[in-house]
């Protein structure tokens, strides 16, 4: 029989889940240069809600784990194209040779706009993962990995003590695609109108400047090269492109997994303080295990001679 | 078997997990198990039984015995001290119920919640050889007779002199005797300051087959009451110590998001029969867990 | 992607007539150099000259064409006048084209084209006339009727301009127009707005286009947009014409 019996309640467990699981902040940003677009995000998540169930396979399943977005801002930068006037060619009557005529551009260059709406309350995503509970021997004499891919997901601080350390270690996690609403696609088009409309002086000018780059919204979609609604090209962005979905995946995975255990034990354990100038009194704490059935968590451990 | 139905949380300690817990803590702080006077500082191979003790408690410098006076020669009027120990040894605990240690007639049968306590206690002192005697009898007539009229015993008058630093004599050698103890006692929950902890209580004591009886009762009187005020109180474990301080990161990322985490006893017998419990071999504690917004 | 600083070139929106005389923005002029031999190029504006420069026609396998943009022309020094070596040079073939235009600004420049040897004997001097053979040609943005005029002549003719349709537009279009020397041929031409009549004269010329007519538009500038329009005050359309435009 093993010198130390501890059990924690499933319920106490899902609290223990629930402060760690509050302490994950995620956030992040990039842009991409696609030439005559650019794209990128400028995002921030916390993690919220879901359920919780100790499992009699020793397992913990969490359920519908709300990926709640504090900040999710698409930033889109179009490249507008020359706008010229003139310009063409045609053939003329020997022996003057075929002539082609300058073009004369109204902007100076080629103007960018670029618009950032955040669209946090508009998507919503559920994260679910199965997870063993692994317990491992923390030495702190040995050097962190380097780089530590821990740094910034670390919560729970690093200690100066030899621990044994619990982690819920899922292995693989089902995350919900990004999916924005149609509503997206039309606010993305009308702010990109908005930016490229506010170049354009009005009036017959504007008649010939959208002539020229052939309307708006078709100028926008050529130039995002998007076949269909700008919904659909969005969520697959986030999905593909950015590749953020395996970044969170990765990123709960580790945070999880890796770097914040949801128990640990000192070794040599503390049970009297120093006092009065005289050490404190440690005890070792040798084979610890841990296993989940579907009522509590049991971690059993020796002392060590 | 589930043992979270009644609690939050849940600790077990197996009798022999304790008993290496109690090694460890007779080697880590071997000052609560070994009494000297400053003498033994410098003669330790003196005392009776060898002090082992941890090389962190080298490390550190922690003394191995806790100092005491020297006994005082009674009558002595240039006070004299003798050098003594009293030295408490292989302790073992046993929890009901008893298997390991059996206790003398005289506490009965171990009762059900109860633990059994076995150590050895050893007392040595330093007797004076006769050449000291030589030497301490002319000096001491000589107080005695300077002394002569003066009130020096009464109770009713202070001294007018502050009493003189006795004289000890080192000791060549110490007289050792040691002594089987037996004790019967339970653990309890109670507060230290605003703290829950776990706290020893003796419930009685035997040294077995000592002649005279009355002589038995002195040294049992004297030895609970080293075990009750002395020994016993230091022992007490806060209640976050008895689970292994589990919850530690649970407070910690609790005071974060604004919630205090303590932890608290389950009640008797509201939630559970005993709470503590010795039983199974085992000391088991039922804890719960209290969250204030 | 950084931010740029883009400027909209309001002279192309600016209403003004269009001359052979005075190359401005959306004005261009082709030389045709039907002869080899040595030229030197004379940019002025405002009657001074802004550059300098030699042109060898002659080579074969030369450049057929040559458009200069006088807007950025910069004469980094004055060119000796006889060393060839010096200065900017543009080699093309015989019959090639050198085409001078006015990408941006308000300025107004001519072009004059001499032979090396023989200064007297000028191919080209813009703000006289344009010599037979060479062409004008004019981008019109500005939806409405104009006149195009040849004011030794008096010979004239009109050109409408219409509004783009974004469905059906296609850059780059095109309209050639001969003057004989009489009367411009076709005597009416119409095209969308953004697109080029190109004139190409037969005898000697001084070609004006003005607006008659502006059309209305569709699209209002929205208030507080600011776009500068500059009015001129063009000779009064045929009645005719103003009620077709209408």
């Amino acid at each position: 029989m093993a010198h130390l019996t501890v059990a924690v309640s499933e319920a106490t467990f899902i609290r223990s889940f629930d402060l760690l699981k509050r302490n994950f902040v995620f956030q992040d940003s990039d842009l991409q240069d696609h030439g005559v677009f650019t794209l990128g995000y400028d995002v921030k998540m916390h993690l919220e809600g879901g359920t919780v169930d100790l499992r009699a396979d020793n397992t913990v399943q969490i359920k519908e784990l709300d990926i709640r977005w504090d900040r999710l801002k698409v930033i889109i930068g179009l490249d507008i194209p020359e706008i010229c006037v003139g310009g063409g060619c045609i053939n003329m009557p020997w022996p003057i040779p075929d002539i082609c005529l300058p073009r004369i551009c109204i902007f100076s260059g080629d103007p960018d706009v670029s618009i950032s709406p955040d669209f946090a309350s508009f998507v919503a995503q559920e994260i679910s993962f199965t997870g063993s509970l692994d317990a491992r021997y923390f030495d702190a004499s040995l050097p962190l990995p380097s780089p530590d891919p821990c740094v910034p997901l670390r919560v729970v601080p690093l200690t100066t003590n030899n621990q044994w350390q619990i982690f819920l270690d899922p292995q693989t996690m089902d995350i919900d695609l990004f999916d924005f609403p149609d509503i997206v696609g039309n606010l993305i088009e009308n702010a990109l109108t908005s930016a490229i409309t506010a170049l354009i002086p009005g009036g017959w000018v504007r008649d010939l400047i959208l002539a020229i780059i052939g309307g708006i919204a078709d100028l926008i979609r050529a130039i995002l090269d998007i076949p269909d609604d700008i919904d659909e090209w969005l969520s697959d962005v986030f999905n593909v492109s950015f590749g953020l979905l395996d970044f969170i995946g990765t990123l709960v995975l580790d945070f999880f997994a890796s770097c914040n255990p949801i128990y640990r034990i000192d070794d040599p354990f503390e049970i009297l303080p120093a006092a009065s100038g005289l050490i404190p009194v440690r005890i070792p704490i040798r084979n610890l295990s841990v296993r989940a059935d579907d009522l509590e968590m049991v971690v059993r451990a020796d002392v060590g001679a | 078997m589930v043992f979270t139905d009644r609690s939050d949380l849940y600790a077990a300690v197996h009798e022999d997990g304790l008993n290496r817990v109690m090694r460890h803590i007779m080697l880590q702080r071997p000052s609560l198990f070994n009494y000297a006077t400053p003498f033994f500082a410098q003669n330790p191979d003196l005392l009776c039984v060898p002090i082992k003790a941890a090389p962190e408690v080298f490390a550190a410098g922690n003394p191995l015995f806790t100092v005491q006076s020297p006994l005082p020669v009674l009558g002595a009027a240039q006070p004299v001290g003798l050098n003594y120990c009293v030295q408490f040894t292989d302790v073992q605990l046993d929890f009901h119920d008893s298997d390991t240690i059996k206790l003398p007639p005289e506490l009965g049968e171990l009762p059900p919640q109860r633990f059994a306590l076995r150590l050895k206690g050893c007392f040595g002192l330093g007797c004076l050889p006769d050449d000291y005697y030589t030497d301490l009898i002319p000096l001491e007539e000589l107080f005695a007779v300077a002394q002569a009229g003066k009130e020096r015993f009464s109770f009713t008058h202070v001294a007018e002199r502050q009493p003189r630093d006795p004289i000890v004599p080192p000791a060549r050698r110490l007289t050792c005797f040691c002594l089987e103890l037996f004790a019967v006692l339970h653990f309890e929950w109670g507060k230290i300051g605003t703290d829950d902890y776990l706290k020893v209580r003796l419930d009685g004591l035997e040294i077995v087959d000592l002649q005279p009886v009355e002589m038995e009762n002195i040294i049992e009187c004297y030895a609970e009451a080293v075990l009750r005020l002395g020994v016993l109180p230091r022992l007490s474990i806060k209640i976050e110590k008895m689970v292994l301080d589990i919850t530690a990161l649970l407070r910690q990322q609790g005071i974060a998001v604004g919630q205090q985490i303590s932890l608290q006893p389950a009640p008797v017998p509201a939630a559970v029969p005993n709470n503590p419990a010795v039983e199974d071999d085992q000391l088991k504690v039922f804890v719960n867990l209290v969250v204030t917004p | 992607m950084p931010k740029k600083n883009v400027l909209l070139n309001r002279a192309v929106f600016s209403v003004r007539p269009y001359e052979s005389r005075a190359l401005t923005v959306l004005t261009t002029l082709f030389h045709h150099f039907s002869e080899a031999g040595n030229y030197e190029l004379f940019v002025r504006r405002g009657g001074a000259v802004i550059y300098r420069a030699a042109v060898l026609v002659g080579e074969a396998g030369a450049q057929q064409q040559i458009n200069l943009d006088l807007a950025t022309l910069a004469q980094e020094r004055p060119r000796d006048c006889c060393d060839h070596d010096d200065g900017p040079r543009y080699v093309l073939g015989v019959n090639s084209v050198m085409g001078f235009y006015v990408s941006q600004g308000t300025g107004a420049y001519s072009v004059e084209i001499a032979r090396t040897e023989h200064k007297e004997r000028r191919a080209l001097d813009s703000a006289s006339l344009i010599p037979a053979g060479d062409l004008f040609a004019v981008t019109l943005v500005r939806p409405g009727v104009y006149r195009a005029v040849e004011e030794q002549s008096g010979a004239e003719m009109q050109i409408r301009v219409a509004h783009p349709d974004p469905k059906s537009y296609r850059k780059g279009e095109v309209t050639l127009i001969a003057f004989s020397g009489k009367e411009f041929k076709p005597r009416r031409a119409e095209i969308v707005s953004g697109h080029s009549v190109l004139f190409r004269c037969e005898t000697p010329a001084r070609l004006r286009v003005e607006l008659l007519d502006a059309a209305e538009t569709g699209t209002r500038p929205k208030p507080g947009t600011r776009f500068t329009v500059r009015r001129t005050a063009p000779p009064a359309a045929p009645e005719s014409e103003k009620k077709s435009s209408d």
